[in-house]
């Protein structure tokens, strides 16, 4: 096993209408919803889910909203409670009423929430999206109210600290750019018609277009995908009818991607690192393999992404050459001397990947190959100091480091610890965590790790999973059994094969 | 515009990686469907329904290792959509009938661990990829966006019906397009009637698609019965170390695939399709015999040309007589491609090449891509580690020279150049970007295929441009050059053979596992490096062993003369 899936793929958890508590509707703060299972209230305003296999405790603090139906009312416990519980009447909204009338009441008022909850899911669907206007923006989504908002007020200040920054001036006929969000990952690639593997994009040609989901166990990096797609549009807005090479594109496009924006002073912080890409960087020269700088500037290449954001980061960072990497930008649209290619479409031209090299050593000063290599001696050094900062980025290295072949299950445990020294609090860095020490053998230490993992969310189906095998690999057999099926009620959509399959192979 | 998450490490395959098309089920994988046609009705026994597919549509055939797709028609006429401002596409309308199956779609995967008389092996069938439509639909189609813009029930003929209207509208090849799919849900069978338009053309066909949907009734089934979980098989994964079985046991296995593949094809082949063997292939034919004849010869004389040319490579080998199916257009063969499983000739896959009339004379791609499937399935069954461990130039070359070679009018197989790769060969000598052949041939995977599109099309000339000079040009006539490919591969195979017999006395071998992060690293770094560095060290010491004792005298005579035949 091992694969990692986008945990945003494991949200809905619908059962049969027919099963108990068939009416009972459980809404969480995140969009996801559980339905047709018997819920019930517990300490501290948490909720029990009753799946046929076991009980999940779902904290408070994840739940929107709930309805449980006929559930019976409190017995009386004050002196006026009992006195009034002679006379026949019960308090209800802070009234004596009839239990018959409170009765009503509550069957009404439950199915008002029901329907107000039945709304919320109902939008889930993209054929009820929501749709929303703001100055620069046209959006359909299906988000989470507060999830949405936050976006929506993001782009709309980046949109105008990109234009203030880069003095740019966006034509008056542009209109708004339609953005579309997707509330998960499997949807995003279902409705946005985007191949497996793809995190967002911008639809560049008219009509504009820019789509992206929203990863609920990882908002930030819902942000550093609407901060790189969004800067695409940016870009454009330098010379609408121009449309730049992978490089310098795509590297721009990540260097914003580790921005962050402050909504009280409005301030828009770049050039944070972007770790994950950084990861990337480490892993390759951790390999021994340094990125030729002409290579990078010459030819199309996945690496834009990774050691191109790694050379915009250097180049944006010292004051030597911020600027003139801002005019090697800005002015390649009009880069003399250079054969511009049509592309076909709303008279859209582009330059050659391989013509890239010649404005850029003139921008940036360089007269000769030798002055190229110079730099790029200077920007490797750099990068080989660009330090991890954050839990997250810790996690991403660690995933990194066991994931890849061959893995490196002891650096990787050494960086998986520093995420948890430093308080990550995404349930899936403890996930990938146990995943490891499993396969490591550590079963009990990784049995521990799925426990918070299940703490800190318990309708991840992935999680109980993790937990069958290592009760499976301590000889607990019933066990195993009984969350392997726990894991399935949960997210039914769960590819793995069952236990029982597993044991089949290891006959 | 599109952020990509890094594509994963291909170390784990390559070159030496070692499967085996698992035998199929007996009985044979899929029984065919008891298929009436004609009187505008398509009644099928086996499933026990009938429904009249719209007036002038063709049935197009299933896929020999189609498992879930029961019926398939496409229009005569397209449709046209013209973007704003942009380009205009056709698409023609398409009709499916998909059957999930109670009992198969309740099947997990089976893993099936053998120990038999060939060896310890382990046989994994995946019986139930589909849960309903829609997870069908999220799973097969990809061509473009898609979300469900209506959903009702109804019911027809008492049977229960969920009526889909499905938009297509983002990232969409050739426009926007309506899905309307009725999923009929009888006893033991969810029947998907699936139909897919231009948006644009909806309006003006949608009398004829709902009567063809309301025309849907469960009949008797009278012949075979429904597919269990059981009898409908599914892709099967053989997992086991290829080189343990004797050419017998594989040639057993192979003729095992060939029959049941040539009696799949041949029992779900539509009306007004026919067949015919040549020498080499089953051919099923949906366009004029004589066109039909003439690919097929084509295909048979590339085939013989191969046995003799490379008789020495795999020579107890049995490669597996395929399927040749000739659709009557693109869009045919396009329609009989969407299906629900993979198509290479890999694992249990059936060896097929598909092809159509493009009416370009036979000089167009049409035929040059079935010579290149031939290449491709040839080499791959009699030398399966040798085809994937040949270097780029290789096999680009042996594509390019042997996919526009003809057969001329008495049968013989012809090389006339290839104007795409002799034009692009002399702008590349004028421009000075031609690279000399010992350099060409020292390319390994990554520097022939990196850089732009333009490097690797001209690396792709050049190849074919070389290897033409030697197997049909100039240097198949001189003395030191008429032997240089069969050498070369022989001396790559001989490589190969080499690698295989260290890595097999290795095996066994406990490695030492890095105890501090250190070593780990180290090893890592190792380890990352020896998948390249085995590729440079096979490409290095073929070409090493090939032209030992040239001089930089032989080769400046060489390449003289190959850039004279070129220019």
């Amino acid at each position: 096993m091992g694969g990692i899936l986008r945990s945003a793929r494991l949200v809905v958890l619908v059962a049969a209408l027919a099963a108990p508590g068939a009416a009972d509707l459980l809404c969480l703060k995140d969009g996801r919803v559980v339905e047709g299972r018997k819920l019930s209230r517990a300490e501290g305003g948490n909720v029990v889910v009753h799946f046929e296999n076991g009980d999940v405790r779902v904290p408070a603090a994840l739940i929107e909203d709930y309805v449980i139906e006929g559930e019976p009312p409190l017995a009386p416990t004050t002196p006026e409670e009992i006195a009034q519980a002679e006379k026949g009447l019960v308090r209800f909204e802070g009234k004596w009423v009839t239990p018959r009338r409170r009765d009503d009441l509550i069957a009404k008022r439950v199915a008002e929430r029901k329907a107000e909850l039945d709304e919320l899911a109902s939008h889930r669907l993209w054929r009820n999206r929501y749709t929303e206007s703001t100055k620069h923006f046209a959006f359909e989504h299906t988000l989470p109210r507060d999830a949405f908002e936050v976006l929506r007020d993001l782009m709309e200040a980046y949109f105008a600290a990109f234009c203030r920054d880069w003095r740019i001036k966006p034509p008056k006929d542009l209109g708004a750019l339609k953005v579309c969000l997707y509330h998960d990952y499997d949807t995003f690639l279902q409705v946005g018609g985007a191949g497996q593997g793809v995190l967002g994009y911008f639809r560049f040609v008219k009509p504009m277009e820019l789509n992206f989901f929203y990863d609920r166990l990882d908002p930030e990096f819902t942000e550093e995908v609407m901060f790189h797609e969004t800067n695409h549009y940016l870009q454009k807005l330098i010379d609408v009818d121009f449309s730049y090479p992978h490089f310098p594109g795509e590297s721009l496009a990540e260097y914003y991607g580790a921005s962050h924006f402050d909504p009280k002073t409005k301030k828009l912080t770049t050039g944070l690192i972007l770790e994950g890409r950084l990861t990337e960087v480490q892993t390759d020269f951790q390999r021994g393999e340094w990125m030729d700088l002409e290579k990078l500037i010459t030819t199309e290449m996945y690496e834009h992404y990774t050691w191109g954001w790694s050379l915009v980061h250097f180049l944006m960072s010292e004051k030597r050459y911020d600027a003139k990497f801002q005019k090697f930008f800005t002015s390649l649209p009009v880069a003399k001397g250079i054969r511009k290619v049509e592309m076909g479409r709303d008279n859209l031209r582009t330059i050659e990947q391989k013509d890239v090299l010649g404005p850029f050593m003139e921008a940036l000063g360089l007269k000769d190959k030798e002055a190229l290599g110079a730099l790029q001696k200077e920007w490797h050094a750099y990068v080989k100091e660009l330090p991890l900062v954050s839990a997250r980025g810790y996690e991403e290295a660690a995933y990194k480091a066991a994931s890849m072949y061959p893995p490196r299950p002891i650096k990787a445990k050494r960086l998986f610890e520093e995420a948890l020294a430093l308080g990550a609090k995404n349930p899936m860095t403890y996930h990938r965590f146990a995943e490891l020490l499993h396969r490591e053998g550590e079963h009990e230490r990784a049995l521990g790790l799925w426990k918070q993992a299940i703490e800190m969310d318990p309708l991840i189906g992935e999680f109980y999973w993790g937990m069958a095998r290592a009760a499976r690999a301590k000889g607990k057999k019933d066990e195993a059994k009984r969350l392997s099926k726990l894991a399935r009620e949960i997210d039914p959509e769960i590819w793995h094969v069952d236990l029982e399959d597993l044991e089949a192979v290891d006959k | 515009m599109a952020i990509p998450i890094a594509a994963l490490p291909l170390a784990l395959c390559g070159p030496l990686a070692l499967f085996l098309p698992a035998p199929p089920a007996a009985p044979p994988a899929a029984p065919a469907h008891p298929l009436a046609q004609g009187s505008g009705w398509h009644q099928d026994t086996d499933f026990g329904f009938k429904l009249k597919p719209p007036r002038d549509w063709t049935p197009v055939p299933l896929r020999i290792d189609e498992r879930w797709q029961v019926l398939k028609y496409l229009a005569d006429r397209p449709n046209f959509y013209t973007e704003k401002g942009g380009y205009t596409y056709q698409h023609k309308p398409e009709m499916l009938v998909i059957a999930f199956v109670d009992e198969v779609v309740r099947k997990k995967a089976e893993v099936d661990h053998k120990k038999d008389a060939e060896g310890d092996h382990t046989v994994i069938v995946l019986k139930n990829p589909y849960k309903d439509y829609l997870d069908y639909l999220k799973r097969t189609h990809s061509e473009g966006g898609y979300y469900v813009s209506d959903e009702r029930k109804e019911k027809l003929n008492d049977v229960e019906v969920t009526c889909y209207e499905i938009k297509v509208e983002k990232l969409t090849r050739t426009g926007p397009k309506r899905i309307v799919a009725w999923v009929f849900h009888t006893p033991e069978v969810d029947f998907a009637v699936h139909f897919e338009v231009l948006e644009n053309a909806y309006d003006k066909l949608e009398r004829t698609l709902l009567a063809t949907l309301r025309s849907f009734q469960l009949i008797p089934r009278t012949s075979g019965g429904l597919p269990t979980g059981d009898t409908l098989g599914g892709p099967r994964i053989l997992i086991e170390d290829q080189r343990k079985l004797t050419p017998e046991q594989r040639k057993a296995r192979r003729v095992s695939l060939e029959k049941a593949a040539h009696a799949r094809a041949r029992e779900t082949m539509p009306e007004g399709w026919s067949a015919f063997e040549s020498k080499h292939f089953l051919v099923l034919n949906h366009t004029d015999e004589k066109y039909a004849r003439r690919v097929a010869g084509q295909a048979d004389a590339l085939w013989e040309w191969l046995e003799t040319a490379f008789a020495f490579v795999g020579p107890d080998e049995y490669v597996r007589s395929p399927v040749l199916r000739i659709c009557a257009n693109r869009d045919e063969m396009s329609a009989y491609y969407k299906g629900s499983e993979g198509w290479y000739f890999v694992g249990s896959s059936p060896a097929e090449i598909v092809s159509h009339n493009d009416n370009s004379g036979f000089v167009g791609y049409a035929v040059e891509w079935v010579n290149r499937q031939v290449v491709m399935l040839w080499f791959q069954e009699r030398d399966r580690d040798l085809w994937y461990a040949m270097p780029s130039w290789l096999e680009y070359g042996l594509y390019q020279v042997l996919g526009t070679s003809r057969t001329s009018r008495n049968g013989k197989l012809e090389f006339k150049p290839d104007d795409w790769e002799r034009d692009g060969m002399r702008e590349r000598i004028r421009e000075g970007k031609a690279v000399r052949p010992r350099e060409l041939l020292r390319l390994v995977q990554e520097d022939f295929a990196s850089g732009s599109g333009e490097t690797f099309w001209g690396r792709n000339k050049e190849s074919g441009a070389f290897v033409r000079y030697l197997l049909a040009g100039p240097g198949a006539r001189g003395p030191r050059s008429k032997d240089l490919v069969r050498d070369y591969i022989k001396h790559l195979r001989a490589r190969i053979t080499e690698i295989q017999a260290a890595e097999d006395a290795k095996k066994g071998e406990k490695e030492a596992k890095p105890k501090t992060e250190e070593e780990e690293e180290a090893y890592f770094k190792a380890k990352s490096q020896s998948w390249k560095q085995r590729e440079r060290e096979l490409v290095d010491q073929a070409f090493e062993r090939t032209f030992r004792g040239w001089s930089d005298a032989d080769w400046d005579e060489l390449e003289k003369a190959y850039f004279k035949s070129v220019d």
